[in-house]
């Protein structure tokens, strides 16, 4: 759905409730929303009995508009990219991102309702139903065996944002509605767990919390990662159950720049990490099904690791961040079989011909990016 | 939990506060509560680098991950 049929919004609903608090002002005729954050915090009687929890509370981040808690960052990004650029008098050009996940189709979902161009810059292997879903919103992939890199290089060539959520401050600031909201509806919980790639959703939550508390956390916070990459929960959690084919977190880094700051939230607020096997995760995917909740396995783990918690006497009255919908089978088995453009084969003239241009290009170098976007050299 | 600043199970205080730039060699400075693998960047060079060892510290050059 494009933006341009929802408008900007004239109240403050959804993360823009929040928007005094933001420490980048939007002005109000700059924001732009799908109806993202404001999202449900369910209590669920019957599955807190079977994990053994005093009470449960899932927090619905699967509501947002297009299925994930990166909708709170990509709104907030490019919103205040938009009015960045308002007051500069300049005209908005075009953005970047490097994502194989759920912050691409995000980025490029909020961005197709505004004047930008976005050129989202992908691994190979990234599901193809996934892929597709960006090119429906109009924004150019490019895919490159080094697309964190070349993004990187190509947005600091040409000045251009990255809003890569773990790199980007803007990203932060947007996920700390997330942080705010848990504040007034997990007033009667002691825990808070969340599943973390690069970590900073949750940085941003502790960020909120902090800020609003004093000194003082209302609750635990517990971060939640897979077998395959566990750079902060292995902080915490000394178990050995590395397994590099996991299915938890399978696109999850390995180092990641949030970590000290991530590590330090949660050891201030007295919570933990925990790392969860595919096993762990399906079994509780399992009881949200019976619920009649389907999520990522991701959201799924960090059921698991309330689970745990509960069991080892760490926490009673949990909040489980379920942060993702699941995606189709097709979408997270098959591997990238869209055909490809190679950049460097791109004819003069080439956006003349008949049809609509390609919008899927192989490169890896920031002038085969230039040539695939269309940019005269 | 191991800090480079305390050992939070013994509340040992830290070893060092500093770790030569494997890029340019000079000092780089530590925060008592760094943890390994964190990103820090060189004040001298500009090089990102990622603490790979506490005791003694031990900082490499941060190489991107491309996943």
């Amino acid at each position: 759905m494009p933006l341009a049929s929802r408008g900007p919004i004239a109240g403050a609903e959804g993360i823009w409730r929040f928007a005094s608090r933001f420490e980048v002002d939007v002005p109000t005729s700059h924001r732009i929303t799908l109806g993202e954050g404001g999202t449900p915090c369910q209590e669920h009687v019957e599955l807190a009995r079977t994990l053994g929890l005093e009470r449960l509370w899932l927090k619905r981040e699967d509501l947002n508009p297009t299925g994930s808690h990166k909708d709170r960052g990509a709104a907030f990004q490019i919103s205040a990219l938009m009015a960045e650029a308002k007051a500069g008098d300049r005209t908005p050009g075009w953005l970047t991102i490097s994502s194989s996940g759920n912050a691409a189709i995000s980025a490029a979902t909020y961005a197709a309702g505004t004047p930008l161009n976005l050129a989202v810059f992908v691994a190979p292997g990234m599901p193809p139903a996934r892929l597709q879903k960006i090119l429906e919103q109009g924004a150019y992939v490019i895919v490159s065996e080094r697309a964190i890199s070349l993004c990187a290089e190509f947005a600091g060539a040409h000045s251009l944002a990255n809003l890569r959520p773990s790199t980007d401050p803007l990203a932060v600031i947007g996920f700390m509605s997330l942080g705010w909201e848990l504040r007034e509806q997990a007033s009667e919980a002691d825990s808070v767990f969340t599943f973390a790639s690069s970590g900073t959703s949750l940085v941003a939550i502790g960020r909120a919390v902090e800020q609003e508390s004093a000194n003082h956390w209302p609750f635990s916070l517990h971060v939640v990662q897979g077998s395959s990459a566990h750079p902060i929960a292995a902080h915490f959690d000394r178990r050995m159950v590395v397994d590099q084919s996991g299915e938890v977190g399978a696109h999850g880094a390995r180092k990641t720049r949030r970590l000290g700051e991530a590590v330090r939230l949660i050891s201030r607020s007295s919570g933990s990490g925990w790392i969860v096997t595919d096993s762990e995760a399906h079994a509780a995917s399992r009881l949200l099904d019976l619920q009649g909740i389907n999520v990522a396995i991701e959201s799924a783990a960090s059921l698991a690791a309330a689970q745990r918690a509960a069991e080892a006497g760490r926490v009673r009255r949990a909040v489980v961040i379920l942060t993702g919908a699941r995606r189709t089978t097709t979408e997270t088995t098959d591997a990238l079989s869209l055909d490809l453009v190679d950049a460097s084969d791109r004819p003069a003239g080439f956006e003349s011909g008949p049809g609509p241009p390609p919008r899927l290009f192989h490169a890896e170098s920031v002038e085969q990016v230039q040539v695939a976007l269309g940019w005269r050299p | 939990m191991k800090l480079l600043g305390m050992d939070l199970e013994t509340d040992s205080p830290s070893i060092s506060s500093a770790a030569i730039c494997p890029a340019c060699g000079k000092d780089v400075e530590l925060e008592q509560d760094i943890v390994v693998g964190e990103i820090l960047y060189c004040e001298h060079c500009g090089v990102e680098l990622e603490l790979t060892a506490v005791d003694p510290p031990r900082l490499e050059v941060f190489e991107e991950e491309e996943k």
